[in-house]
C-alpha cells in the first residue's frame, strides 16, 4: 500500500507544529504556547464558578449537605478545561496562525487547568491510522487539504468513523415508522445537506 | 389575521452566532401550529448587528416579544430573483440589512415556497436587484 497521501499530510503538519513551536518557549521536555486571552478568560470564569460552589459546600457542610452534593454534581459534570474551551482554543489558534481547525486538531495539544500555567503544550502529530483504518482527525484534515496537497483520497484506507450500509437501512426503517413512507432516504438526506450560509449580505 | 395575530415574517434578535431563527406567522401551517419556523445559516455580520435591534414583535409560541420584522422582496423585473429584507438600523440598506440567499437551500425554499403561498411579507420590486457593494466608475480619460 502506497503511504503517499499520509506522508503529505505529516510533511504539512510538521511545518505547522514549527510555525506554532517558533513562538513558544521551551521547558525542560515542553514546548509551551500562550493562550489565547479568550481562552484564558473562559477558563477563569469557569474555575471562579467552581471555586465559590466549593466554597459555599465547606461553609454549609456543618449544617446539611445540600451544597455538597451540589458542588460534587458539578465537579464531576463540569471539569475546567471543557469541549466548549477546546473549540475556542482552535477557532483562536485557527485565526491568529490562518491554519484550518482540522490541522490542529492532527496535533496532540495539552492545555492545564492550572491558572499559573496559561499555555497550550504542543505535542507530537497524533496517529494517522488506527487498526488500518484512518483516524477521523486525518479524514477530516484530509479532505479540508486534498486540493491544497494535491491528495488522491482514494489511497486513504477506510475511516474509523463511517456509516455501514445497515446503519442506513435501520435509519430509513425508522424514519418510515416516524414518518410514513414519504420519508426521505436517510444517505440521500444528508448527502444533499448544502454547506455554507444560506443568507448573505447583499 | 390568524388566532396568532397578523400574518407576518419575523426573525428572532437574540438567537446564535452562525444562525438565525425565522418564523412565518399564516397558512398555510407548515410545521408549527402557527405557521412555519426555519433556521437559516448566516454571516455573524449579520447575527451580531441583529442581536443590537430592539425586539418588537412577539413570538405567537410564547408571546414574549423576542423579534423584528423580515420580508421576501421579489423583484418583477428579475424572475425568480428574491432577497430578504429584515427591518432594522442601517446596516447595508437604508431599511436595515438586505440579505441574498441561496438557490440551493433547502431551508430558504421552504421559506420563500411558505410567503408565496400565504402572501406574508412578500414585497413586489421594481428594478434592479439590490446591492451594497460600490460599484467602481470607469476612468474615462
Amino acid at each position: 500500500m502506497s503511504n503517499t497521501v499520509y506522508d503529505s499530510m505529516y510533511d504539512k503538519l510538521n511545518e505547522l507544529r514549527i510555525t506554532l513551536s517558533a513562538d513558544a518557549k521551551v521547558e525542560g521536555e515542553h514546548t509551551l504556547l500562550k493562550l489565547p486571552q479568550l481562552v484564558i478568560d473562559y477558563l477563569d470564569t469557569r474555575r471562579s464558578a467552581l471555586s465559590n460552589a466549593a466554597c459555599r459546600a465547606q461553609d454549609s457542610a456543618a449544617l446539611h449537605l445540600t451544597w455538597m452534593q451540589y458542588h460534587a454534581n458539578m465537579a464531576n459534570q463540569s471539569p475546567v478545561v471543557d469541549s466548549v474551551a477546546w473549540e475556542l482554543l482552535y477557532n483562536e489558534l485557527s485565526t491568529s496562525y490562518d491554519i484550518t481547525v482540522s490541522a490542529l486538531h492532527c496535533i496532540r495539544l495539552g492545555l492545564s487547568d492550572d491558572p499559573a500555567r496559561p499555555y497550550i503544550r504542543i505535542g507530537e502529530l497524533k496517529d494517522s491510522i488506527n487498526d488500518m483504518k484512518t483516524t477521523p482527525e486525518f479524514i477530516a484534515y484530509a479532505n479540508d487539504m486534498a486540493e491544497d496537497l494535491e491528495l488522491d483520497l482514494t489511497e486513504l484506507l477506510p475511516p474509523v468513523i463511517a456509516l455501514e450500509m445497515d446503519d442506513v437501512a435501520g435509519m430509513n426503517e425508522l424514519a418510515k415508522q416516524l414518518f410514513g413512507s414519504e420519508a426521505p432516504d436517510f444517505l440521500e438526506a444528508i448527502l444533499s445537506v448544502p454547506a455554507g450560509n444560506d443568507v448573505t449580505l447583499a | 389575521m390568524t388566532e396568532y395575530g397578523t400574518a407576518r415574517l419575523q426573525v428572532r434578535t437574540q438567537f446564535d452566532t452562525n444562525r438565525i431563527h425565522v418564523q412565518g406567522v399564516g397558512e398555510p401551517t407548515v410545521n408549527r401550529k402557527y405557521g412555519i419556523a426555519i433556521e437559516l445559516r448566516a454571516p455573524p455580520s449579520v447575527t451580531e448587528w441583529l442581536s443590537e435591534q430592539e425586539p418588537t414583535l412577539p413570538s405567537p409560541a410564547s408571546n414574549s416579544t423576542l423579534y423584528i420584522p423580515m420580508s421576501v422582496v421579489s423583484y418583477i423585473e428579475h424572475e425568480g430573483v428574491v432577497q430578504i429584507l429584515i427591518e432594522g438600523a442601517e446596516l447595508n440598506h437604508p431599511k436595515g440589512a438586505m440579505l441574498d440567499i441561496k438557490d440551493d437551500s433547502v431551508a430558504i425554499g421552504t421559506l420563500i415556497a411558505f410567503v408565496k403561498e400565504s402572501k406574508t411579507a412578500l414585497t413586489l420590486q421594481d428594478g434592479d436587484v439590490y446591492s451594497s457593494e460600490v460599484e467602481e466608475e470607469e476612468d474615462s480619460e
